[in-house]
């Protein structure tokens, strides 16, 4: 109390508080990668880069970013691994319970949904992760759903994300959603011509980004089932 | 006093006029942007007869590749190289500077400008700037004393070496030359090991890339081989994206014709250098 | 001592501290003072005290630097918002073509997120075949552009003779390292012909000078990545001049729809050894 009285007027005396000091850990690391999905009227193409980064090294080259949580759903992530392998543990878990509990397995709204939820579950500690999730939706037509690492959902039918999907998503606008262009009649999407633009876009990104590279993996959900190939990309 | 016949001439070096204004700017929270790096693999070596200098080609602003075939070994004097990692601007303007330097020096004395000289003349530049000058460099030369590699830090500090490296993926190079470097190479087997130790920064740092270049300084003259090797290039595109002619909707179109007037031909004479004097 | 410069000049580190962590320190760092400034309150017994340093205008000040973006914090990751570079926003492009070259530019100047006007010039005609846009502070642009006009003329007067494009970019690259320290918020573009081959050129430049001399296109503005993206994909060498037109607008057009701050029309210069076309065309407006 001698504090108070000495200076008379009843308030602490003149002192500096000390200021917050922020902690050098961070929870986060950003391992870059990117993720398009391009969806058509009876299949859907998604395909990420193979390579898993930090700061200016490479932690290996051939690492799959793209989680198969049913016959019908690919989930494609990039950002923090760690979190991506968190998370994707505990959809595949959830998609399970969710068999097990229906006797049927989630579409692919209902997962895109069910995502949504787990992300804004940890609004205040978020996945630092950039989810694409595509898929056929009841009517087996091909969908996309694009998220922020917060739960933002957006259901769109052509979708680039991670390190590189400001490079690639200008020319998915061009090319597949036909923007700015005179007298051109929007053709159907094929899935030859997906995986054209899929290969091209990623050639592109992979000389101007240097988290994207290596190599891409491809994934073709039909109704038939997932086709998987891959395409080359440079290693620098 | 600024008249017309006697223009002010301006001081030379830098200019710090708008420091003050800029510093107001990032006071009031907005960030200060970044130069382009070159994020690189720049490597040296001495071998039997002379130096080999070796470098990558990619320039990086933060994550995106600003110059795929940026050219990173500069040329100082005809004896002499200098590769340059950092900020860009800098690598390059530091070694423009010292290379009219040496050539005025090499006039001045007549004689093949050690590499010495250079070294001492950059040394000096960069500690007066107290780093903010952000050049890393590696200086190769040929002269009286033989072959010689230096390599000298943004703040000053140099090094007399028979092998070394600097920038981002110098670890990666620095661990081939570790591995295979021993005296008095010959010369292909010395190319060989600057290409992989680039190489070895290519493939494993990021900010590294493109192609391999090399330049070889012996007594007898100078190679510069650019590129030697590509160590990466472009994919094949699937399918062109060329437009039909009307896709783009133009709203006015004014075309400029260039006429030209006149056009006179001057021939100089050749005369003789008047020696007279 | 020479030891600590090794270690630091060697390893070139990047802290990368996402946005949305920096948006929880945020949080939390409001709550700690706020915290000891309630307790400071209790013991005085007096309301809020006067004398804690740290007000709570400057907790907003710093932290107006750590900003948060609700959407997709990875996938965005261009200029910083608030860097000085982005604070009138604009897209610039440059490419070859066979014996023509084409210049490119959006036609918004706005202040941050306001949009001012729809028809500022960018793109500068020094020569009548050397065109230079400088992407960045508005005021940096014109000052640039004025003086760069000053020592062209002088070098006219002097010389007697047309500049060559290459000459003209040394020329911008010493005016901009001379003030390496204090720069001028601008990162130009230069194309142009030879003025005695008319060989096509292009160049761009960091904002301190550091020349790239590319031998197919060239970017600049607040949205380089996007622009990055539509050029690698769409550029074909040896382009005829009006295949150059369609592919260069193309370029620049998807590319600033994908970016708030650039865009609201733009404007192509096809450059051809005997003319210059000049041509604005239709965009969004949004």
């Amino acid at each position: 109390m001698a504090l108070l009285t000495e200076n008379g007027k009843g308030c602490l005396p003149d002192y500096e508080v000390q200021g917050a000091k922020k902690v050098s850990f961070s929870p986060y690391s950003d391992n870059g990668g990117s993720v398009v999905a391009l969806a058509g009227d009876d299949f859907c193409v998604i395909a990420a880069d193979t390579r898993l980064s930090t700061g200016f090294s490479i932690y290996t080259r051939e690492q799959d970013k793209l989680f198969p949580l049913s016959n019908t759903t690919i989930l494609g992530c990039s950002g923090c691994w760690c979190d991506t392998l968190t998370l994707t543990r505990l959809l595949s878990a959830r998609m399970q319970m969710y068999k097990h509990e229906h006797q049927k397995e989630m579409t692919t709204p209902a997962a895109a949904q069910m995502l949504s939820i787990m992300l804004y579950h940890k609004r205040f500690f978020p996945y630092y992760v950039s989810n694409i999730l595509a898929g056929l939706d009841e009517n087996g037509k091909g969908c996309i759903y694009s998220y922020d690492p917060i739960g933002h959902c957006e259901k769109t039918t052509y979708r680039a994300g991670g390190s590189a999907g400001a490079l690639l998503q200008p020319l998915l606008d061009n090319q597949i959603g036909y923007k700015n262009q005179e007298g051109v009649t929007p053709a159907v999407l094929t899935q030859e011509k997906a995986v054209a633009i899929l290969k091209d876009v990623f050639t592109s990104a992979a000389e101007r980004d240097i988290y994207t590279g290596d190599g891409i993996s491809i994934k073709i959900i039909t109704k038939d089932g997932i086709k998987d190939s891959s395409f080359a990309l440079r290693k620098d | 006093m600024t008249s017309l016949l006697a223009p002010e001439i301006p001081s030379p070096g830098f200019s710090f006029d708008l420091c003050q204004r800029n510093s107001a700017l990032i006071k009031k929270g907005f960030a200060a942007p970044k130069a382009v790096k070159t994020g690189t693999t720049i490597a040296g070596v001495v071998y039997k007869d002379g130096v080999i200098l070796g470098g990558d080609t990619r320039a990086t602003e933060d994550t995106i590749v600003a110059d795929k075939y940026s050219l990173k070994i500069h040329y100082l004097a005809p004896n002499m190289y200098c590769c340059g990692a950092g900020t860009a601007a800098d690598t390059e303007m530091t070694t423009e500077m010292i290379a009219s330097q040496l050539e005025l020096h090499r006039l001045n004395t007549g004689r093949i400008v050690p590499v010495c000289t250079a070294n001492t003349l950059i040394k000096q530049m960069l500690f007066r700037y107290q780093g903010h000058i952000g050049a890393a460099l590696i200086l190769g030369g040929f002269d009286l004393d033989g072959p010689q590699l230096y390599c000298i830090y943004p703040h000053g500090s140099t090094e007399k070496l028979k092998y070394t490296t600097m920038g981002s993926g110098s670890l990666a190079a620095m661990a081939v030359f570790e591995s295979r470097w021993r005296p008095d190479l010959p010369e292909e087997e010395a190319k060989q090991l600057v290409a992989d130790a680039i190489r070895a920064g290519v493939f494993n740092d990021l900010a590294s890339g493109s192609n391999v270049d090399l330049c070889v300084i012996r007594k007898t003259g100078v190679d510069y081989l650019r590129p030697y090797d590509t160590a990466c290039v472009k994919g094949e595109r699937q399918i062109s994206y060329r437009y039909k002619p009307g896709t783009t909707a133009v709203l006015t179109k004014t075309v400029q014709p260039i006429i030209v007037e006149e056009e006179t031909v001057r021939t100089i004479q050749h005369e003789a250098m008047d020696t007279s004097a | 001592m020479a030891h600590s410069f090794v270690a630091k000049y060697r390893l070139r580190a990047k802290s990368d501290v996402p946005e949305i962590f920096q948006r929880r320190n945020r949080d939390e760092l409001s709550a700690c003072i706020r915290h000891r400034a309630d307790t400071a309150a209790q013991l005085t017994g007096s309301g809020w005290p006067a004398r804690v340093r740290i007000t709570n205008q400057e907790i907003a000040d710093s932290c107006s630097r750590l900003r948060f973006e609700s959407s997709s914090a990875i996938l965005d990751r261009m200029y910083d918002p608030q860097s000085i570079l982005a604070y009138n926003g604009g897209a610039v492009i440059a490419m070859k073509g066979k014996n023509c070259v084409a210049i490119a530019a959006d036609r918004r100047f706005g202040i941050q997120a306001q949009t001012i006007m729809c028809d500022f010039q960018k793109i500068f005609e020094m020569e009548p075949h050397l065109f230079i846009s400088l992407p960045g502070l508005a005021t940096d642009t014109q000052t640039v552009m004025e003086r760069l006009r000053f020592r062209l003329n002088l070098y006219e007067l002097k010389e007697n003779r047309k500049i060559h494009p290459k000459t003209f970019t040394a020329m911008v690259s010493n005016l901009l390292y001379e003030k390496r320290f204090g720069p001028y918020f601008v990162e130009p573009i230069i194309a142009g012909l030879d003025p005695v081959t008319f060989e096509p050129f292009i160049c761009n430049m960091d904002l301190i000078g550091s020349r790239n001399m590319a031998e197919d296109f060239v970017v600049g503005g607040t949205c380089t990545e996007q622009l990055y993206g539509m050029c690698e994909s769409l550029y074909e060498p040896d382009l005829e001049p009006n295949e150059l037109f369609e592919t260069i607008s193309q370029a620049l057009v998807n590319a600033f729809d994908r970016d708030a701050i650039s865009g609201w029309g733009a404007v192509v210069y096809i450059i051809e050894k005997d003319k210059v076309t000049k041509r604005t065309i239709k965009t969004r407006m949004d």
